[in-house]
């Protein structure tokens, strides 16, 4: 369902986040290019709650309408969805998905977003 | 004087004769399984002694994670909704990934439990575990502590579990620090392993987690379609906040 060959990265802001089993699902505004005042909505998938909480999110970490940047497997069929590897908020601080699914670890450690094991 | 005196022996005599209580490692709360996270298969036993048809499988597994192209299961006649909500079988592993694991201690009973439904009962009244069994999806448990190690003993699961016909575990539980508990676990599978073989498995308490829901059987999962194949449902949510203004 997902190319997780082709990371990629998209703006937007926050319009939803869904936190649900099996995935949370971010929901995102992102602008329409060329075409100021008007949005596509977006969907991105991570991993469950209880796991994303041992992440560093919580149902309310991020606020609606703030702008942040997702970085992501997009969908093989190009429509407006994808798998979240990481997100950057506009301090700079990031969220990262979920190191255990298929390709996610790759890309955190390419930027270094990997979290460190625990001893 | 005297009084409080008497009061004082009394209760020194009661409780030297009290019965005394062994007391246990804390294995309260929910524990995680500390998967590899480095994009390799997310399964413990991923490694292996394995022969024939889990050999093939295990190796298909590792070279579709390696190429980072996984197949949709539905391809291979796997109807993966129905899957998430089949009862668990047991087979070595508690959960962990994606479902968090529980250790319940009642009088002469220890239940493991985790999030997407697997309940396992384990007797922890001095009994063996008996040579033949009734085969069952979780298996007959019989567990005992040696010192501050919880031992179980597993035999007579489902031939459906990954370790098929006839396989043993026996698993050995110690925390090797205060929220890390280390399990090693062997396994006798002759029809699944070459040789008996040993893992272990590190787990860490998850402070502060609550248990909500299956993690795995839900009502709806927008991951797939009617049909069961892989599809990302892109209907947006009714309560969706309108866009913004600016």
């Amino acid at each position: 369902m997902f190319d997780m060959k082709n990371a990629t990265s998209i703006g937007g802001r926050v319009a939803k986040l869904e936190w649900v089993n099996p995935h949370i699902s971010l929901w995102l505004y992102v602008p329409k290019p060329a075409q100021k005042g008007q949005y596509d909505l977006w969907r991105f998938q991570s991993d469950n709650p209880g796991m994303a909480l041992t992440h560093g999110w919580t149902k309310d970490t991020l606020k609606i309408s703030e702008p942040i940047t997702i970085y992501y497997f997009p969908l093989n069929n190009r429509q407006h969805g994808g798998y979240l590897i990481r997100i950057v908020r506009a301090d700079g601080k990031e969220l990262i998905g979920d190191p255990d699914a298929p390709g996610v670890a790759h890309e955190l450690a390419k930027t270094h977003s990997l979290p460190k094991k625990r001893t | 004087m005297r009084a409080i005196l008497a009061v004082l022996l009394l209760s020194l005599s009661l409780a030297a004769c009290a019965p005394k209580t062994e007391t246990h490692p804390d294995f309260s709360g929910w524990w995680r399984w500390d998967s590899p996270d480095d994009g390799t298969p997310p399964s413990p036993f991923i490694n292996g002694p394995y022969i024939g048809v889990t050999a093939a499988r295990v190796a298909l597994v590792k070279d579709a994670f390696a190429k980072q192209k996984l197949p949709d299961l539905a391809d291979l006649g796997i109807d993966q909704v129905k899957a998430a909500c089949q009862v668990p079988v047991f087979a070595g592993f508690n959960g962990g990934f994606g479902d968090m694991v529980e250790y319940l201690f009642t009088p002469g009973r220890l239940t493991i439990t985790n999030e997407s439904g697997m309940i396992r009962r384990v007797a922890m009244d001095g009994s063996k575990l008996p040579a033949k069994v009734e085969e069952s999806h979780m298996g007959t448990s019989v567990g005992h502590w040696e010192g501050d190690t919880l031992v179980v003993e597993t035999g007579g699961v489902s031939e459906k579990g990954d370790f098929g016909k006839g396989a043993q575990f026996v698993e050995r539980f110690t925390l090797v620090k205060p929220d890390q508990m280390q399990i090693r676990i062997q396994i006798v599978a002759p029809t699944v392993l070459k040789e008996p073989h040993d893992w272990t498995l590190t787990y860490f308490r998850s402070p502060g987690h609550v248990f909500q829901e299956s993690t795995s059987c839900v009502d709806h999962d927008p991951s797939f379609n009617a049909k069961g194949r892989q599809e990302l449902d892109l209907t947006p949510p009714p309560d969706i906040p309108p866009p913004p203004k600016d």
